[in-house]
């Protein structure tokens, strides 16, 4: 893991560091929001007008289950009443008879918490999801930067605290720990190398087994850690399937459980952080060059320039704003990130003076690409395509990069598949600029059977009315586009068969390039011969002649 | 190809641009200027604009062969009048992989994009492609006439639909295709490109009007004179005598394959009757 830059605190962080160099090992931040989707609703509905001082009525969140609404979560106010998830709607009004009652929104939770799983990447880069209403972390070589792994466990409920969520959160060597430390322990940092029997007391439900099967070992006398763990592991088996064990393993730390990070880990990032939140578009602009410089030197050492660049702000509200931005060909210098960057970020640029201020940026290379040198060529050519890779760049970051494109050939007689054109942003240089092969049409220059093809084309053709004089001949004239047109001139036809893989469907189509009385010359098809093959011919505009 | 066109090359008095002295008439001078400064080209209607985007492309190819192209087309257009097509620009003497396609929706995208190529100083030519030629007036061809200049690079403005106007650029053309008399049934094979072309402003010098054809294989613009004379089936012979690869002011690639092969077996049916 990669954790560049950073304001390290200086002598706590030396002596963890320290103590990680002797036994390195994973460590995982479990972080629980016991009132999450009430949290949530507060929050959202009192945003921009928060009143302290009026009285507050309890809100319970219920959902329909089985045709009864069934309180699904409280906040703090209705806990103390007595209120508790699993109770109906109607029991709890008979309890607190002011309660006030929101619809569960599932959705809407797992928004917010993938929010919050983003704003807490600013900690590591290592951010998984716990559904409904948890998030893993893992801290690994992370802590020191936060001055240790308590403090920045305060740090981490501090934040969310600000954000308004109440939150528990323990840390452990590996997930089952941090888990059942955060939810059914008192949280808190459990040291390194000690494992589940710190957590002996705990019931079983800290192991993360389903209610029905806690339930099940509960009657047979196993409340606790210690006393399913002391029992034969075979018979527990056979009595409650393999999950159980799966649980069982991965609080002992036998098996392995991986995190997904929420955003994949850029293989190269630099970031800055502010002691007071940042609110003027200068300041992120001279931090935007700053970490440009910082990230293109770590890339040029490495021998590798960047395909894809991430600009993410991390707001001190907790919202967090990522753009992303292409390159043509690997990119390591350090004028041209800003310029690409520069455009997106002065969009945001209302929004940033408006809200709470950016207290984090971090600038990564998503994507990589060997960097080509370009030093000591004398020829021309390399300075060409560098500033030609600059331009594309700069089109494709404005318009799309679908929208800039590059002619490609194709190997195909269909005449509406050798239009083939690509984002020149994504199409390597080095492809699309070499010499052709032999088998590139357009480099066959010396082939006697140059046929004429049009220098416009549409995409799909255009139908026509055409009267021709014999059946498989040329029109004499035709109407387009409700025009008369009167053909003087016309070539052909050329043949081109349908693919013969693609079936009965398609047709051969006959091509005439005619010309008509005012000089215009157009390349028309007859698609489907007559007598030959099922169905009236028909007739198309394909394209037209200089 | 007919005879009566072989010989109009010949002993034509408006010789190809660049070979000899320059024709007099003012189309022919002010083809001449394309290497430089901003022209706008104009089509009466959409089916006519690939006869701009014709005359523009060989203009290109005059330019530099091997530049690099960007060539700025509003998104419309390709409904209307066609995108540009690979296959064809080989075949019209331009490599496909040297164009850079932009494709923008908005008319201010057009002409940031054509200024973003005139300033990234690795483009030999920039063509900006619009919908309306209205919006082609005075502020932003002044600007892009000033960028122009200091870059070196030429900028051709392609629109179609609309009646002429005041702008900054150094040339106005109007392209039109060349009139052809209606035969009874259609003729086997077509002309080379040409274009008549009206000069409607013109900054260094008097407007008029042209009849210019393109020339694929030399590059060069040639006066058309008498290619109206309608060809016909018994004009082969001329062209076998003089060889096969004769008519290359014509656009010899671009023949028909069948006139091609009848010419050959012609040839050699001849040259045996010449050694019994």
């Amino acid at each position: 893991m990669k954790c560049a830059g950073g304001a390290a605190d200086a002598a706590q962080g030396e002596k963890e560091r320290e103590k990680e160099c002797h036994n390195s090992g994973r460590r995982i931040m479990h972080v629980w929001l016991p009132r999450f989707p009430t949290d949530r609703i507060a929050r959202q509905s009192t945003r921009g007008k928060t009143d302290p001082l009026s009285p507050q009525n309890p809100v319970v969140v219920v959902a329909k289950v089985k045709g009864a609404l069934v309180v699904e979560a409280v906040d703090e106010n209705a806990h103390g009443q007595g209120l508790a998830p699993g109770l109906t709607l109607s029991e709890a009004r008979a309890m607190v008879p002011h309660i006030k009652v929101e619809t569960a929104d599932p959705d809407a939770d797992q928004r917010a918490l993938e929010k919050i799983a983003r704003g807490l990447e600013r900690y590591t880069p290592f951010v998984g999801l716990d559904p409904p209403c948890g998030l893993f972390l893992d801290i690994s070589g992370c802590a020191h930067l936060f001055g240790g792994e308590e403090a920045m466990l305060q740090d981490v409920l501090a934040r969310l605290g600000c954000w308004g969520f109440s939150a528990r959160a323990g840390v452990g060597d590996h997930p089952a720990l941090a888990w059942a430390l955060a939810r059914f322990g008192d949280g808190g940092v459990l040291p390194r190398g000690e494992g589940v029997f710190a957590l002996a007391h705990l019931p079983v439900d800290a192991l993360r087994i389903d209610g029905e099967t806690a339930a099940v070992l509960a009657r047979l006398g196993l409340k606790t850690v210690e006393n399913l763990l002391s029992q034969p592991r075979v018979p527990l088996v056979r009595r409650f399937g393999p999950d159980l064990a799966r649980r069982m393993d991965q609080a002992l730390g036998q098996q392995d459980e991986p995190i997904t990070p929420l955003s994949p880990v850029e293989p190269f990032s630099v970031e800055r952080r502010f002691a007071e939140p940042l609110v003027q578009m200068e300041g992120v602009q001279g931090c935007l060059k700053e970490l440009s410089v910082r990230l293109a030197g770590a890339l040029y050492r490495r021998g590798e320039g960047a395909r894809k660049l991430t600009l993410r702000l991390f707001h001190s509200d907790g919202a967090v704003r990522e753009t992303s931005v292409g390159t043509s060909a690997p990119l390591a210098d350090p004028e041209r990130i800003p310029k690409l960057l520069m455009p997106r970020v002065e969009a945001l640029s209302a929004r940033i003076e408006d809200e709470s201020g950016i207290d984090l940026m971090r600038l990564g290379a998503v994507e990589t690409g060997p960097l080509v040198s370009r030093q000591g060529d004398l020829c021309e050519g390399s300075e060409v395509l560098g500033d030609l890779a600059a331009l594309i760049d700069t089109l494709s970051e404005r318009l799309g990069v679908g929208a800039v494109q590059r002619f490609l050939p194709a190997d195909t007689h269909q005449p509406a598949e050798a239009d083939l054109r690509r984002p020149a942003q994504t199409t390597p240089l080095s492809e699309a600029w070499s010499e052709g092969n032999a088998t590139d049409p357009w480099q066959e220059e010396s082939t006697p059977l140059t046929l004429r093809r049009p220098i416009r084309l549409f995409c799909p053709p255009e139908p026509v009315l055409a009267i021709a004089s014999v059946p498989d001949g040329p029109p004499v004239r035709f109407v387009w586009r409700r025009a008369h047109y009167h053909v003087v001139a016309a070539e052909g036809p050329e043949r081109i068969s349908a693919n013969w893989w693609s079936g009965e469907a398609d047709k051969t189509c006959d091509y005439f390039a005619v010309e008509d009385d005012e000089g215009r010359r157009f390349w028309l098809f007859r698609e489907g011969l007559y007598g030959r093959e099922p169905g009236e011919p028909r007739w198309f505009m394909h394209g037209l002649f200089p | 190809m007919p005879d009566g066109v072989a010989t109009t090359l010949k002993s034509s008095e408006q010789p190809p641009i660049g070979v000899g002295e320059a024709p007099p008439s003012p189309v022919w001078q002010a083809l001449g200027g394309l290497d430089r400064d901003v022209h706008l080209i104009r089509a009466d209607t959409f089916r006519d604009t690939a006869m701009g985007a014709g005359f523009v492309l060989s203009a290109l190819a005059k330019l530099k062969a091997d530049g690099l192209f960007v060539w700025v087309s509003q998104k419309y257009l390709s409904c209307e009048a066609g995108h540009l097509y690979g296959p064809g620009l080989k075949n019209y003497g331009l490599d496909p992989q040297n164009i850079l396609f932009v494709e923008a929706s908005a008319l201010k995208d057009v002409f940031w994009s054509v200024e973003e190529a005139l300033g990234s100083g690795s483009v030999a030519a920039v063509v900006g492609e619009v919908h309306t030629a209205k919006s082609l007036d005075l502020t932003p061809t002044r600007r892009l006439a000033l960028r122009s200049r200091r870059a070196g690079v030429p900028v051709f403005l392609m629109a179609a639909n609309s009646a002429p106007f005041a702008s900054a650029a150094r040339t106005h053309w109007l392209v039109a295709g060349m009139e052809r008399l209606r035969g009874g049934h259609p003729h086997p094979w077509m002309r080379p490109p040409a274009w008549s072309l009206t000069l409607t402003k013109n900054k260094n010098g008097p407007c008029g009007t042209a009849s210019v054809g393109f020339d694929v294989r030399n590059k060069a613009y040639f006066a058309p004179g008498a290619m109206d004379a309608l060809p016909s089936r018994s004009t082969l012979k001329p062209l076998v005598s003089g060889g096969i690869g004769l008519a290359s002011g014509m656009g010899g690639a671009l023949e028909p394959v069948v006139v091609r092969l009848a010419a050959e077996r012609r040839l050699a049916l001849e040259q045996r009757r010449e050694r019994q």
